[in-house]
């Protein structure tokens, strides 16, 4: 008798710090996933004017910060390679990543996309160029074969793998022995001026900054000839971790995709050159996948 | 009597005169052994594009001649006005050379007059296919900048409502790039003066009232021949100068966007080896290169108050600080 109410008494001993430390490690998972979501780190991928990017995107961000309740800070990234490195150590919760990283960011450490701005033409897409200078001669594939071309990026759809894989088409498979030269001019608008200035015969870039430079010179759009127009891709897609706590998300999600319905978030979006966001989903990255798995092109990158 | 006496005496001298000329200058040009070829080179001035050009040519032509083959180059750099550069040409022609080498437009049209049959490859000529150098005997390569990308840098860093054109008369390709820049002033709204410069009097003689927002230089042997005088000139007013020919010396101009001349060097000793070797001018294609690079001089724009902007900058090839 006396053995057995010992025996209970241990066995409920034992329930309740066995209770007690459930309790604990829950508290602690707790407060280890409030005071990690008490900020979400954003990478950008540096664009032609960094600090125009960053004043457009701090105004973003601080919106998001009042509306979450957290810290939204951002943080500027170089390559891809730093992308890489940033997610494998986590200390990137999220990215807005043009569509070349985010396919390769998506497959390999299964970030989600989860929204794309629609610029102020009411477009969430891109398109690559490829154009020469209307006075070059160049209109074939025959005749871009021996002339200099610079790319953007090696990690640009438009700027790279779009003219690649357009090259590829026609025929033109080998950088090295079928151009002159190539070389990586680091933004779109320095791959249209390159062109433009005769630094290179045939150039790539988004058609974004294409349009933008044309708008603003004129001269610039009489000057070029396009070659070759791709197929639209998603442009810079906001990308997140799928461990982000699901409510964080969600909210983070509506907060943008509501954001063109108040004044407050109707002036940000246009300082942010955008109309609204939108949802983005995994299948707008297909085409690109198999463009890089075709190219193989990350064996390539400089 | 004695009038009619000197006219004699004179008529006569001329005569003997005009008979030696060309045994004086074959004797003043270097000697010849036989069996060598003799290449006749004509530069449009002195000017250091054309000097690097020729650089690379005779170091190409080192490597491209066949082994054992010899060749002696005769180097005529006149003042680039027309009846010099036309001595010279006749000088080379005289020595019966056989190839000549144009360094610019001038030069290549003073030896194309000559109509001899002396193979002619030109080099260093501004958008040759609008100059019509046409012929059996003749081929050549030469370069093409765009002149709007200029004009374009230049309004990024300084507004312009007024741009003075420096360029020469007697210089066929420097009369077609004003020629483009005025096509572009007028629809860029932007004011176009002229200055014309035949001599180093005619800088001398420029009036600095009334001037412009900054200068462009124009791609001419005559401007470049007599850059140091222009500097000395145009400085005082502390306007920007920009050009397609490159600031050997860096002194002055701030934004020059030209095509390596060594490239051209190179492709006009191949042409000419080629020549050498039998092949007739006509079977080889002329080339015009595109490629150009852009340069900065930051120090001479510190020196004016002007900043330019750090997105031009990084479109540079070169930057001079």
């Amino acid at each position: 008798m006396m053995k057995n109410i010992m025996l209970r008494r241990s066995f409920r001993v034992k329930v309740f710090f066995g209770c007690l430390f459930l309790i604990v490690c829950q508290l602690f998972q707790t407060t280890n996933l409030q005071a990690k979501t008490e900020e979400l780190v954003i990478g950008l991928e540096p664009e032609h004017n960094i600090f125009d990017q960053v004043a457009r995107y701090r105004e973003l961000t601080d919106f998001l910060s009042a509306e979450l309740g957290i810290k939204v800070r951002l943080t500027i990234m170089s390559r891809y390679g730093e992308v890489l490195k940033r997610f494998q150590s986590r200390r990137l919760d999220g990215a807005f990543l043009n569509s070349f990283t985010a396919s390769l960011a998506i497959k390999e450490f299964d970030l989600e996309p989860v929204a794309r701005a629609v610029n102020l033409q009411g477009d969430a897409t891109t398109r690559g160029l490829i154009f020469t200078r209307r006075d070059s001669g160049i209109k074939t594939s025959g005749d871009m074969k021996g002339k200099s071309i610079v790319f953007v990026d090696p990690s640009t759809t438009e700027g790279y793998l779009f003219p690649r894989s357009y090259f590829r088409q026609q025929g033109l498979l080998d950088l090295k022995t079928d151009f002159s030269r190539y070389f990586f001019s680091g933004s779109d608008a320095s791959a249209i001026f390159a062109v433009l200035d005769g630094r290179a015969d045939i150039g790539s870039a988004k058609d974004a900054t294409f349009n933008r430079l044309t708008e603003k010179d004129s001269s610039i759009k009489s000057e070029l000839s396009i070659l070759a127009e791709s197929p639209a891709f998603p442009d810079t897609t906001l990308c997140l971790r799928k461990d982000i706590p699901g409510e964080l998300k969600s909210s983070l999600l509506s907060t943008l995709l509501q954001m063109n319905q108040t004044e407050k978030g109707k002036k940000i979006l246009n300082k942010f050159t955008a109309l609204r966001f939108e949802l983005a989903a995994f299948s707008d990255f297909e085409e690109i996948m198999k463009m890089q798995k075709s190219l193989d092109t990350r064996m390539e990158k400089k | 009597m004695v009038f009619i006496d000197t006219i004699k005496k004179m008529f006569r001298s001329t005569a003997v005169f005009t008979f030696l000329l060309p045994f004086v200058l074959i004797f003043h040009l270097p000697a010849l052994s036989a069996g060598e070829t003799r290449i006749g080179v004509v530069m449009s001035g002195n000017v250091p594009y054309y000097n690097e050009i020729h650089r690379e040519l005779v170091t190409t032509l080192n490597n491209e001649m066949p082994s054992g083959e010899k060749f002696t180059i005769i180097l005529q750099r006149p003042f680039p006005d027309p009846i010099a550069l036309s001595n010279a040409a006749r000088k080379l022609i005289a020595t019966d050379v056989d190839l000549i080498i144009a360094y610019g437009s001038p030069a290549t049209h003073a030896v194309l007059f000559e109509k001899s049959n002396i193979p002619v490859v030109y080099a260093g000529v501004y958008n040759p296919d609008g100059e019509n150098f046409s012929g059996p005997k003749v081929t050549g390569c030469g370069y093409k900048v765009p002149i709007s990308s200029l004009l374009r840098y230049l309004k990024n860093f300084k507004p312009i409502t007024t741009l003075d054109v420096i360029y020469s008369s007697l210089e066929k390709d420097s009369v077609r790039q004003t020629e483009e820049l005025a096509v572009l002033a007028a629809e860029q709204d932007i004011r176009l003066q002229k200055i014309n410069i035949r001599s180093r009097m005619d800088i001398q003689t420029i009036s600095l009232q009334d001037r412009g927002d900054a200068f462009f230089l124009t791609g001419s042997a005559v401007v470049f021949s007599y850059l140091d005088d222009l500097l000395a000139k145009t400085m005082e007013l502390e306007h920007p100068l920009i050009s397609v020919l490159p600031d050997h010396k860096e002194e002055g101009i701030i934004l020059t966007l030209s095509h390596n001349p060594s490239i051209q060097g190179k492709k006009a000793a191949e042409m000419a080896a080629r020549i050498i070797r039998g092949e007739q001018p006509s079977e080889i294609k002329p080339e015009v290169f595109r490629n150009s690079e852009l340069v900065f001089n930051l120090r001479e724009a510190k020196k004016m108050g002007l900043t330019i902007p750090i997105n031009l900058i990084a479109e540079a090839t070169r930057v001079i600080k």
